[in-house]
């Protein structure tokens, strides 16, 4: 089946645009996913390598559970802890909050093996030519570091 | 023999004037003329009949029609015993006159009043006499309806209305897709008209049925007779795979010629009725909050009826003041509606530092493979959810309450779900 993306709009959850369902489709294909750790993978996604300044870059958030483990799959869930050349660019995360598992949470928590795409699409614009690295590291864990290549347009 | 005059039913018929193949067996020498002339005063009147050498032959005693006779005559015969309601199963309006034609002449035979030795089974002038004046009851062939135009058989005036939809109550009424649960009986209404008494009945069947297509029954059967309106029950039986939605028909026919053919339909359990259960509290660690038991019907009673339908919980925040502003609502994804669920409703412990009030509205959309639908609002999955942190003291307390309501969230509206769960305060 498609992944599901959501994003929210008016104080409600939609769909997400089909682009970035598109983009999470290459999931499976996506060729330097993050490395597992304790039974659990987080890769970020863009739809392509090159933008120009100013545009806009949506970056996808794939977690990826082995078996037995439990999935908090209701979302989009926040992004803590994600790094723009080596900045902080969201919220950190909460003290004691684990990544992956929300406290604040209402739904479902099932079981792995799952990919769940159900996280917030982090937007950014780049303003400086050259490469940029995206990381999403939340607590322990980190994804793959993503490269953006930013030209004048 | 139908009557004496049968027994002078004799003299061969010149062949130049024989419907092909019609042969009738001779009984005796040739006693009479033949009177074998169309406009001799000594015709058969019903339409039906009237102007065939064969039968006019017959009806002049000057042959018989019995076993072995053939022909576009027997034919004629044989549709017209059909329509009179005498029943051919096993070769129907074939035009051999054979040993299944002749029981239902000795059946007409009778019911014409016809008696003693007469009831022959075959066909002389008195019989041709009878079933030239029944067919004047049954004023002739109608118009086939449907597919085709095969040789009349409901032509006595018969009109069947179906059902304009195949369509179980429990199908939202935003469902596209027409569809029957299995195991379980969806009535329809049949109206049937002008169907004479001994006209053969209309026969409803199911049109398309397959492994692939699914199967369904008519009150138990694959087939139902009827000779009025009425209700039958439709129950589904294998369901419908994805990629095969809508192939099913509910049909009548008369005598096998289709007279009524209703909108496509499919086979296919859907998940209804929510429910939520008290599992157990969250009292330790980074969240307060409860844990339930969710759970559901399947229309068809059986929820593994469900394997090719997904389920997704839809939560829109309405209410979020102090420790609760900015969560928002959530979207669980489809999971799997064949296995049930558990529900976690929690706050952090890190964010229940001040007092707050959180209301948020739950309710539940489903897509069916089988069917091919999606996104389509769930029957009584409606929740309320409350949440309330208030402090107590140095500390705070923590409240929470998942309550059956009928609501919207996200859009999908839902009349209420099953079960209410208030929980006792949670020291934080």
């Amino acid at each position: 089946m498609r992944p599901e993306l959501f994003i929210r709009a008016n104080g409600r959850v939609i769909k997400a645009p089909e682009a970035d369902i598109a983009v999470a489709e290459g999931y499976e294909r996506w060729p330097d996913k993050g490395k597992l750790t304790d039974g659990r993978r987080l890769t970020i996604m863009a739809s392509r390598r090159s933008y120009a300044m100013g545009d806009e870059v949506r970056i996808i958030h794939v977690l990826e559970v082995a078996a037995d483990r439990p999935v908090y799959v209701s979302g989009p869930k926040p992004i803590f802890d994600e790094y723009v050349d080596g900045r902080l660019a969201t919220a950190p995360l909460p003290s004691g909050e684990d990544p992956l598992e929300p406290a604040s949470y209402d739904g479902p928590v099932v079981r792995g093996p799952r990919v769940d795409y159900n996280w917030d699409i982090s937007t950014y614009r780049f303003s400086k030519p050259g490469t940029h690295e995206v990381l999403w590291k939340p607590g322990s864990l980190a994804s793959n570091r993503l490269s953006i290549e930013v030209d004048r347009g | 023999m139908s009557s004496v005059l049968d027994m002078k039913s004799t003299g061969p018929v010149p062949d130049d004037q024989l419907d092909t193949d019609a042969r009738s067996p001779i009984s005796g020498p040739p006693s009479i003329a033949i009177q074998r002339k169309i406009g001799d005063g000594h015709d058969l009147s019903s339409p039906r009949f009237a102007g065939n050498h064969t039968l006019e032959a017959v009806f002049d005693n000057e042959m018989v029609l019995d076993r072995g006779s053939g022909g576009p005559a027997v034919k004629k015969v044989q549709q017209a015993l059909i329509d009179f309601g005498f029943r051919l199963p096993k070769f129907g309006s074939d035009g051999s006159y054979g040993k299944e034609t002749r029981a239902a002449v000795k059946s007409f035979q009778a019911d014409a009043g016809i008696k003693g030795k007469d009831v022959d089974g075959v066909i002389g002038p008195q019989t041709m006499n009878e079933l030239d004046l029944r067919a004047a009851e049954f004023p002739g062939p109608g118009k086939a309806v449907g597919k085709g135009s095969v040789p009349v058989v409901g032509g006595t005036g018969v009109s069947v209305t179906l059902p304009p939809k195949i369509n179980a109550t429990t199908t939202p009424e935003v469902m596209a897709a027409d569809r029957i649960p299995p195991r379980v009986d969806t009535p329809a209404s049949i109206e049937v008209s002008g169907l004479a008494p001994l006209a053969a009945p209309v026969t409803l069947s199911i049109d398309g049925a397959s492994a692939a297509n699914g199967t369904v029954t008519i009150d138990g059967a694959a087939t139902k007779d009827l000779r009025s309106g009425g209700i039958v029950n439709l129950r589904g039986g294998a369901q419908t795979a994805p990629g095969n939605a809508g192939n099913l028909r509910l049909v009548a026919s008369q005598a096998g010629t289709e007279i009524a053919r209703g909108a496509p339909f499919s086979v296919s359990a859907l998940p209804q009725f929510y429910t939520d259960a008290f599992v157990n509290d969250l009292l330790v660690g980074p969240r307060r909050g409860v844990v339930v038991q969710d759970g559901w019907e399947s229309d068809s009673g059986n929820v593994a009826d469900l394997d090719q339908a997904d389920i997704s919980e839809q939560v829109e925040v309405t209410t979020e003041t102090g420790c609760f502003a900015g969560g928002g609502g959530v979207v669980s994804g489809y999971l799997p509606a064949s296995a049930f669920t558990q529900d976690t409703h929690s706050s952090g412990t890190a964010t229940l530092t001040a007092p707050g009030h959180r209301v948020a509205q739950q309710t539940c959309m489903f897509r069916d493979k089988r069917t091919g639908v999606t996104d389509i609002p769930m029957r009584n999955s409606g929740y309320l959810l409350d949440r309330r942190c208030i402090k107590v003291g140095p500390g705070f307390r923590f409240f929470i309450k998942k309550i059956g309501t009928a609501t919207t969230a996200n859009g999908v509206p839902s009349g209420a779900g099953a079960g209410e769960i208030s929980r006792p305060p949670q020291v934080v």
